[in-house]
């Protein structure tokens, strides 16, 4: 047990593939757990997902940093015994197929908590493992459309659309974490193993549940003046986002605007006021902020001590010297890329280096040798499962 | 111990306002925690965020649910003994001041490390403790802005706009929780000590949140991404989000349209041919589903295996069958609500229940007597603190 990385000696089976299930078992391995990635012979589908670069893909890279490869047919008939061995002394086990595909492959919850009863077994799946919708297919957008998000998700031009950023996959794998880590203290006590059936559905539900709670009282949501005038605007040159929150900094913006007519309404006071006549208000200051850059009116706004900031593409973000000073970043290489990626280190966890076991991020199959030995193989079974097409092992 | 709840008996002073720290140290409550809100005496300032009903708005009450509130005058000479006596025997504080603050108030993790040295101590900050922004103001839309995630969250007519679910506070609160919990198992291992302290800052978590799009943009033209036909199309009746990835996916949907020629066009073989053409397949694809309805479009779509789904707004969620298989939300009442409000069941968490500790969330101040009486304040000491405004005790 080491107090940089409190999950040293936890050990973790990670059967499932995509972000959702493996960003969470990802985690772990970041917080020290021995994550043991099990995953097809043409790897984790994820390593297909978007451009490629060798083995991975943006997908595939951060949600496998320190865990180890098996590559290994599920439907062969030596899985059983590899698999079970690996149960057997796991303490966490992550499966994300669709609902009852796992049991067909013998590995449903059942028989393997029976088999360990310590396990705490974690099913992801889109819509949950009951229900009408159980067998449905899913992946982060289908969430992002059926919960209300998208709709929700606006343009100006009242066009719904998707956020690329895999919101739904990244919110059901932290809310996995905050459900197995409670699960992992109460082990230490001697809670016995439990089943968490974790979804999408879920994960989208509780991340925009503030939304949902609004909703629940209002049915149709219209567009969202919590505070006005707030929101994106165009200036001169490139975006600006304005927060108005309070009558001291609407009354700061009228000086700045050189709004005395807003400024002496007292019917512009307070956010309920300011909602009523929210068109007017946009209108205004949309047609103001037009004259200077966006980078003008920053200064001008901070200075008077007003939420505001500048829209940033991601490039200019990483460039950021916040960024730097905060090392909230650190950069791995990975072939096949002449600039090093760049790796979010999440908080709490020790800095992400790189030739590191926690920085690096396997390719398919790069630990079945390793994987295989410590259960106790020799290498002449090892060359006799690959033979057999049971196993690959990445020579590189 | 209980094992429904593991974290029963782990205590948790929180001290932050808004949604980022609260709703980390609600998801403690949750879990089992003993969560004592510490709030000035007007409240948390998310009570007056959005629709205020009661003491509550939709962000006070779910980021609340199951503590207990001590509405406390910090500047005033009395604070430092309560707080104190409160942080001796706690397992976590959380702060969400900005940097700098918490140390004028004499609440710095410092001090209260010196005094509990198994203090987990997490401040939750906008931008982190150093850095030259520190001492800016941030609220989520700030941070959206900032990270790239509002640029690249543009509508088709190229406008950026803000996600109205709050992305970044819950993320924060998530990333916020994946860092305390490691912490608090590794704690047990120390005994009198194993403290640590925890920089978690909206603009880490909102790194992490688009780590992937981010890589991305590290090497390529965001532009260039998608899967057409992919996307979100308008029918006839309401919006169709649909998928397609692999060629087979895409010969389905060109059969069940009709474009045979489409699909013996091998410039459209594979994503990256999809891609190149993508303008002439939405000219294609566009006017089709003009022609009939949502519904009528996921049946079919459904039927044959491809991942689409109808865009529903949040109360058309709310009303599936699927999520009443699942048990997806609790519905709670409150004081001033004509329908209650749906709160969405986080997964690993017993259901919430109304009128239950940890399906309550407190108005201002609705636990001080009993807070304080459990310090040892008597009565008469209580209603002098009272009269002196050092706190306020809900009498409503």
């Amino acid at each position: 047990m080491s107090f940089e990385r409190p999950y040293e000696g936890i050990k973790v089976l990670d059967m499932s593939q995509g972000i959702a299930g493996p960003y969470c078992a990802m985690l772990l391995a970041q917080h020290g757990a021995e994550v043991v990635k099990v995953e097809p012979l043409q790897g984790d589908w994820a390593r297909g997902l978007g451009a490629s670069n060798g083995n991975h893909t943006d997908y595939s890279f951060i949600a496998n940093f320190g865990k180890r490869s098996l590559a290994i047919d599920l439907k062969s008939d030596e899985a059983r015994g590899i698999i079970d061995a690996l149960v057997a002394e796991a303490d966490v086990f992550f499966e994300g197929f669709r609902p009852g595909v796992i049991d067909r492959l013998g590995y449903g919850h059942e028989r393997l908590m029976a088999l360990n009863p310590g396990l705490i077994y974690v099913s992801i799946s889109g819509f949950g493992q009951v229900g009408p919708l159980r067998g449905k297919p899913a992946m982060d957008p289908v969430l992002q459309a059926f919960t209300g998000y998208m709709l929700d998700n606006k343009g100006e031009d009242g066009i719904p659309h998707r956020t690329h950023t895999v919101i739904n996959d990244m919110s059901t794998a932290l809310y996995a974490f905050q459900a197995v880590t409670p699960a992992l203290y109460g082990k230490r006590d001697g809670a016995k193993g439990r089943y968490l059936d974790i979804s999408l559905m879920r994960g989208a539900a509780n991340l925009s549940v503030i939304r949902v709670m609004t909703a629940s009282q209002e049915g149709e949501l219209q567009r969202n003046l919590r505070t006005t005038p707030s929101g994106i605007f165009k200036t001169a040159e490139g975006w600006l986002q304005l927060v108005t929150l309070q009558d001291k900094d609407f009354l700061a913006l009228c000086d700045i605007l050189g709004r005395d007519d807003w400024k002496a309404d007292e019917s512009l006071r307070g956010n309920e006021g300011r909602r009523a006549q929210a068109d007017m208000l946009l209108d205004g200051v949309a047609e103001a902020l037009l004259s200077k850059p966006a980078a003008q009116w920053r200064e001008i706004f901070t200075g008077a001590g007003l939420q505001n900031e500048m829209l940033q593409s991601f490039n200019e973000f990483l460039a950021h010297p916040q960024v730097r000073e905060t090392e909230l970043f650190s950069y791995i290489p990975l072939a096949g890329l002449e600039q090093p990626m760049p790796m979010p280190n999440p908080p709490g966890i020790p800095k992400i280096e790189p030739d590191t076991s926690f920085g690096v991020s396997p390719v398919t199959g790069q630990h079945s040798d390793e994987v295989l030995v410590q259960l106790g193989h020799d290498a002449d079974f090892i060359a006799d499962l690959r033979q057999r097409g049971v196993i690959t092992t990445w020579t590189g | 111990m209980s094992f429904e709840r593991p974290y029963e008996g782990v205590k948790v002073v929180d001290l932050s306002q808004g949604i980022a720290g609260p709703y980390c140290a609600m998801l403690l409550a949750q879990h089992g925690a003993d969560v004592v809100k510490v709030e000035p005496l007007q409240g948390d300032w998310a009570r007056v965020l959005g629709t205020p009903i009661s003491d509550h708005t939709e962000f006070s009450f779910i980021g609340s649910l199951g503590k207990r509130s001590l509405a406390i005058d910090l500047k005033s000479a009395e604070a430092p003994a309560i707080i104190d006596a409160l942080v001796a025997d706690a397992d976590i504080f959380l702060e969400g001041f900005r940097p700098g603050v918490i140390d004028r108030l004499g609440f710095g993790h410092e001090r209260l490390m010196a005094m509990n040295p198994g203090l987990i101590y997490a401040s939750i900050s906008g931008f982190g403790q150093n850095g030259p922004l520190r001492d800016k103001p941030a609220m989520d839309p700030v941070l959206q802005a900032f990270t790239g995630f509002m640029l690249d969250n543009a509508g088709n007519d190229a406008v950026p706009h803000r996600s109205n679910t709050i992305v970044v506070d819950m993320a924060t609160a998530l990333f916020g929780f994946q860092a305390v919990a490691p912490a608090l198992h590794a704690k047990r291992d120390a005994p009198g000590g194993g403290g640590r302290y925890l920089d978690v800052s909206l603009m880490r978590a909102a790194a992490n949140l688009s780590g992937i799009r981010i890589m991305m943009a590290s090497h390529r033209d965001l532009q260039s991404a998608g899967a057409p036909p992919s996307g979100i199309h308008r029918t006839a009746e309401g919006w169709l989000q649909l998928g397609i990835v692999k060629d087979v996916d895409f010969h389905t949907v060109c059969d069940l349209l009709g474009m045979e020629d489409l699909k013996a066009d091998d410039r459209l073989l594979g994503l990256e041919g999809r891609r190149e053409h993508a303008e002439l397949l939405w000219q294609r694809f566009s006017p089709i589903f003009l022609t009939k309805s949502a519904v009528y479009w996921r049946d079919m779509f459904t039927d044959a295996g491809l991942q689409n789904e109808i865009l529903q707004e949040f109360h058309q969620f709310l009303e599936h069958p699927q999520v009443a298989a699942t048990e997806l939300f609790s519905y709670l009442e409150l004081a001033g609500l004509e329908k209650p409000w749906a709160i969405a069941n986080p997964p690993g968490i017993p259901k919430i229940e109304a009128d239950t500790p940890t399906g309550t969330s407190p108005v201002t101040g609705q636990h001080t007597d009993e807070v304080l009486g459990q310090l040892g304040y008597d009565g008469v000491a209580i209603a002098d603190l009272r009269e002196r405004g050092v706190v306020t005790t809900w009498s409503g």
